[in-house]
């Protein structure tokens, strides 16, 4: 049998409606002005290729959105979502940060999506039943 | 570990992992006084581990150390506080401590404020109206 140890636990967060969710909150800073960064709450979605974040944090950290590469994201039904990416730093007090490519979307999302591009800068595993997940830095 | 990411210091890190070991060891005292496992730690020893105290140990070394974010007090007053935000539904909020510094539909002045505030990273979130019908999907 195999065993992965891991050396953080994360409870999940609850959110205003008072449900637990799998959420990691991070720090987003832009690499060349880490004094002014955006603290968000984003979902863990192993559903997700690819990382989402709303453009307005992209914009607020003094990137220029519409400069990044172009990246669509497929949700399960509707519209293709437009977005850019740009790499930016996650940052967390316990795990470290991660530089990363991130899409930003060109138009208002509801929730921030981090998809199996950051699942793959670390070790993660979720237990459900205990409303936990788990977090080595490493891959 | 790859190129793109900074582990915490080693000294930190040992730190984390040596206070949680102390707690856990604390944890494990009065769960073997009252003779009971309790159900929010997912780790705590089984009765067969108490039987082996080596295996009772290996589960002592693995057990990794529960962590917050930055956020941990806002998150703990949006917990205590759903109601009071529902006020807020469908706007965006920057909250710092217990205390709501900004809010609006448009992120980006949310965060224009904050900033005016004297706040370089505010913790912006959206506010979701509370409908039970509605169950959340990543995207």
């Amino acid at each position: 049998m195999e065993t992965v140890t891991y050396e953080f636990r994360f409870e999940y967060p609850r959110n205003p409606e008072d449900n637990p969710f799998p959420i990691l909150q991070l720090r987003v800073l832009n690499p060349s002005d880490p004094l002014r960064g955006i603290d968000v709450d984003a979902y863990l979605d192993s559903g997700a290729e690819y990382s989402l974040f709303n453009g307005w944090i992209a914009k607020s950290l003094g990137l220029s959105l519409l400069e990044g590469v172009p990246r669509k994201y497929g949700p399960i039904i509707g519209e293709v979502i437009e977005g850019r990416v740009h790499q930016v730093r996650l940052s967390h007090p316990n795990l470290g940060y991660f530089d990363i490519d991130i899409g930003f979307s060109l138009g208002q999302i509801r929730r921030d999506i981090l998809g199996r591009d950051f699942f793959n800068q670390v070790q993660i595993g979720f237990r459900e039943k205990q409303l936990s997940y788990y977090i080595t830095p490493t891959p | 570990m790859n190129g793109l990411q900074r582990a915490i210091e080693e000294p930190k890190r040992e730190e984390l992992l040596w206070s949680h070991r102390f707690s856990t060891v604390g944890s494990v005292g009065i769960v073997a006084l009252s003779g009971l496992t309790p159900s929010y730690n997912s780790f705590a020893p089984t009765v067969s581990e108490f039987a082996s105290p080596l295996l009772a140990i290996s589960s002592l070394r693995r057990a990794p150390a529960v962590v917050v974010g930055y956020r941990s007090r806002e998150i703990e007053w949006r917990r205590t506080h759903a109601d009071d935000l529902q006020a807020f539904a469908n706007e965006w909020v920057a909250l710092e401590g217990e205390q709501i510094v900004a809010h609006g539909p448009d992120p980006m002045e949310v965060v224009a404020e904050a900033r005016a505030r004297g706040i370089p990273t505010p913790y912006i979130f959206y506010v979701e109206s509370l409908d039970e019908s509605i169950v959340k999907m990543g995207l």
